[in-house]
Formats: C-alpha cells, structure tokens, sequence
C-alpha cells in the first residue's frame, strides 16, 4: 500500500481524504500548507502527492515546482485537488509538473480508480 | 408667508456696547450719590437702571439687526439655508450612497449565507440520511448475520424430526448431523454386538468340527479293526473245525465293534446337529444383521441424501444471505461517499463565504470611517461659522474643499460574490473533472 502526503489548508478536506484513501489501506500524512509539505517531503519519501491550489503561504502549483526540483519527488506522481477548474489554473499546474487535476468536491470512488492508475 | 416671516432672527448680544451705555450712565450716577442726598441718589440710580435696559436691549438689536439687512455682502437666511440644505443633502446623498451600496453588498452576503446554510442544511440532512440508512442496513446485516447462526424455528421443530425434515440453520444441520452420527454409532455397536455372538457360534462350530475329527478318527481305527477281524473271520472260516469257540469270539468283537460305531455315529450326528444348529443360528444372526446393516445403510443414505440436500438448499441460502450482505455494504459505502461529498460541499462553500466576509468587512468600514471623518468635520465647520458670523458658504465651500478628495462616492465592494457554489455543483456530476495530464 501507499504512502500518499495530502495537502490542504481545509481540516476538513484532509479528513475526507484521508477517510477515502485509509479504507483502501492507503497510509496518509497531512499537511496544512505547501511550505510545510515540502519540509516534510524533504524528510521522508512519499509515493503520492495530492495537493490543494489555494493554500496560504505556499500554494499548490508552487509547491509541484519546488518537489520537482528535489531529486525524490522528480517522478512522484502528484495530483491537484482544487475548486478551481479553469484551463489556464490546469495548465499552470501542468507546466509546473502536476500529474493530474481533480476538482472538488471529489467523488471518493473517482478518487480511488485514479490512485490505481497513477500508483501503477 | 414670506421666507423672511420664516427665518428666525438670531438676536446676539453686543455686549461691548451693552458695558459702554451701563459703564456711561451708572458712572455719573455713582459720582452723584456722594454729592446727593440718599432719596435723590435712589431715585436717579432706578432711572439710570431703567434707562440702561432700554438703552442696552436697543443698542444690541440695533447692533445686530440693521447689520443683517444693511451688509450687502451678508448671506440671507434663506441662502443659509439653501447652503444648509445642500451640504446636508450632499452628506445624506453619500450616506444613502455608502448605504445602498452596502446595502447590495450585504444582500449579496446575505444571499450567500442563505446558500451556505441551505446547503448546510441539506448537508445535514444527507448526512443524517445517510447515517439513518447506514445504520438500518447495518443492522439487517446484523440480522442476517445472526440467522446463519442461531435456530431461527428452533421451537418448532423436534430434534429427532429435525434431520428428517431438514435443516432450517447451520445449528440444526450440524445437530442432525450429530444425531444421525450418534445413531450411526449405536447402530455399529449392535452389530459389532452381533458380530461377537457370530464369532462365538462359528467358534462353537469350530469345536464340534475338531470333535466329529476325533469321531472320524476313532471311526476309522473302528473300521481297521472290523476290517482285521474280517480278515481273521476269513481265516478261521478257511478251518472250521478247528475252532468254533474262537469263531463265537470273533463274532462277538465284531458285535462290540459294531455297536460301538453305531454309538459313534450317534454322536456324530449329535454333533452334526449342534453345528447344523450353530451354523442355522450364525445364519441367521449374518442375515439379520445384514438386513439391518442393509436399513441402517438405507436410512443413512436416505438421511446423508436428506442433510445434503438441505445442506446444499442452506448453501444457497447462505449464498444469498452473503450476496445481501455483501450488497448492503456496498450501499453503506455508497451511503458514506455521499457524506464525503455533502460535506465537501459545505466546507468549499464555507470557504469561498470566508474569503469574501473579510474584504466585504473592510471596505465597509473604510467606507463607514471616511464619511463619519467627513460628517464630523462639516459638523464642526457649521458651528464655527455660525459661532463667528462667517458667511455659511464659505464654511461649505471650506468643508467641500477639503473633503472633496476623500468623499468620492463609494465605489462598489470590490469583492466578487460567491458563486452559487450548490447550484453550480450540482449542474455537473460530482467527480467527472478529473483530468490526468
């Protein structure tokens, strides 16, 4: 099973996350930002990254740069789950190396069917 | 009426001249009381007194008065009040227009903690539905669950009839198991009980075989004998007059001889008929027994048949049960993605509420402050020109003056309202806008 670093500034967000991804047997750390996610991706591996956009002090699509650029996160997948659904925010995480993009509110079988797909 | 009848004069006491006239009249007065007698000095001082009080409520009308309509320059009350009227319709215009606008604002807020609460509420409800059905689904898993296990028609049905008229649980499929087993057991005890008593008979048979072997045997020495004497009857016969005495002798061996084998025969016959017996009686002990086994197996094959049978109905039952369990906790999980998403609704909704309370909140007060800044000092502004007799207009013109630059008309909440964040959801299937790149 997986050990998947969920980032978001909701409590509750995280919570619904991790629900989903626990009952597959998936094992789930949280953070409550980009800056203190990437403290903890410097300290420890991760086999996915789900991260909100909108978060305070760092955000999402600069937090997929700044795990790009650590050598152990260069070909961990990383998907965005954000309320924004615009193409030019897609793309925006896209070129900043987002694996994919989910928009909330997400459906937790949804959720679950990707995981497979991008843990392969 | 004319305007003039309305405006009330503002009187204002001169008091300069009022100290002038009082200083003039009562100074001579006080210079004469030394000089006059007391009665004169009285009399002259009341006079004094009340010409001082025409004189000084004179002399301040005349003060003011006359200036009002005489100065050219001097705005009319009536101006006053235009001026007046438009300082106070521009202020209560940017009122009305800070109001409005935060009118709208908060109507929009309003509206949106309408819709947050709405779906909060069906949040809620989702959620209390959801748990009402997780718990009802729960709980018939928990019934069919316990019907695998316990006697459902315990009561009803006999424990011996039980494994005749089949199994109505895995309890009473294995109790009939068990009592058809016990039977089974009970059953191989009586043959085995049989079986000793054929062992016993076959053994007594043996016995008797062993015997008539004995008989056999002595009835072949009898036979040798008889067959000797045979022979010496022959050779004494071959001289007869030699003896006759010895021929009587012989006759009467052969006699003994004889009856003996005839004794012989007897018993075995006897014994002969102790084996015919024995082996009648394990005869018909094996054919008992194997009419018995023959039942038994019937019976048994009857019951396995019945049990299997039953065994493989409750299979099915169990099959079903499984699939209905199985399919209620699929419903559960269901049941529990549904809260997942209500509850994501309201925590996106309850977000995008919070980013725009506080810029909403601030430019509300910077709004709120900047008037009662501007209110304040027109306020001021109006006493002061009142106080000093300035030209209202000018006080206005000053206000306007200065607070022009900051009176701009409130521009609208720059905060964009939320969207409907429910009804926009709920346009779309939730989860569809995955995308991976």
């Amino acid at each position: 099973m997986a050990h998947i670093l969920v980032v978001d500034d909701s409590n509750t967000m995280r919570q619904m996350v991790r629900f989903t991804l626990t009952s597959v047997k998936h094992t789930v750390t949280e953070a409550e930002n980009g800056m203190q996610a990437l403290q903890l991706a410097q300290g420890g591996q991760f086999d996915l990254v789900i991260a909100d956009v909108n978060m305070p002090e760092m955000n999402g699509i600069d937090l997929v740069k700044a795990l790009r650029a650590l050598p152990a996160f260069k070909f961990t997948p990383i998907l965005m789950l954000t309320t924004e659904s615009h193409v030019e925010k897609k793309q925006l995480g896209k070129a900043a190396g987002a694996t994919g993009w989910i928009v909330k509110p997400f459906n937790p079988e949804a959720l679950l069917n990707v995981l497979t797909k991008v843990l392969v | 009426m004319s305007t003039k009848q309305k405006v009330k004069p503002i009187v204002k006491t001169n008091w300069p001249a009022v100290a002038w006239i009082v200083g003039g009249v009562f100074l001579p007065w006080l210079w004469a009381t030394f000089l006059l007698p007391w009665g004169v000095s009285l009399v002259v001082g009341i006079c004094a007194a009340g010409v001082c009080v025409v004189l000084a409520s004179q002399l301040a009308r005349d003060v003011y008065v006359p200036k009002r309509h005489s100065d050219d320059n001097a705005i009319s009350a009536d101006q006053i009040a235009k001026i007046r009227a438009t300082g106070l319709h521009t202020l209560l215009d940017r009122w009305s227009s800070l109001s409005h606008n935060t009118n709208t604002s908060l109507q929009g807020m309003h509206g949106e903690i309408d819709t947050v609460m709405g779906q909060t509420e069906q949040a809620v409800i989702n959620i209390g539905n959801s748990f009402r059905e997780i718990t009802n689904k729960t709980s018939a898993q928990m019934e069919y669950a316990i019907g695998l296990l316990k006697t459902t028609r315990e009561g009803e049905i006999d424990n011996k009839d039980r494994g005749a008229q089949g199994a109505e649980s895995l309890t009473d499929f294995i109790r009939s198991y068990e009592d058809l087993l016990s039977d089974m057991s009970n059953k191989l005890i009586h043959f085995s009980d049989v079986s000793l008593n054929l062992v016993q008979g076959q053994k007594k048979a043996q016995q008797n075989a062993r015997e008539v072997d004995g008989l056999l045997s002595e009835m072949e020495t009898i036979a040798g004998r008889i067959s000797v004497l045979a022979l010496n009857t022959s050779v004494v016969s071959g001289g007869v007059a030699a003896s006759e005495r010895a021929f009587v002798e012989m006759s009467d061996k052969i006699r003994e001889l004889s009856q003996s084998a005839t004794a012989f025969n007897r018993r075995i016959r006897s014994h002969m008929q102790g084996m015919k017996t024995d082996l009648r009686s394990a005869d018909e002990s094996m054919a008992t027994m194997a009419h018995e086994l023959k039942d038994v197996a019937r019976t048994a094959q009857v019951d396995v048949m019945r049990l299997t049978a039953s065994m493989r109905n409750k299979n099915k039952e169990v099959t079903t049960i499984l699939e209905n369990i199985n399919a209620l906790g699929e419903d559960v999980k269901q049941d529990i993605y549904k809260i997942i998403i209500s509850l994501q609704f309201q925590d996106i909704t309850q977000q995008r509420l919070e980013q725009l309370k506080n810029p909403l909140l601030s430019e509300l007060s910077r709004h709120l402050s900047s008037i009662t800044d501007e209110t304040r000092v027109l306020n001021k502004k109006l006493q002061v020109s009142n106080v000093k007799n300035e030209p209202a207009e000018k006080a206005f013109r000053v206000v306007g003056a200065q607070v022009k630059p900051k009176i701009d008309t409130p521009a609208e909440p720059t905060v964009s309202p939320v969207p409907a964040v429910a009804a926009e959801r709920q346009q779309r299937a939730v989860g569809d806008d995955i995308e991976l790149f």
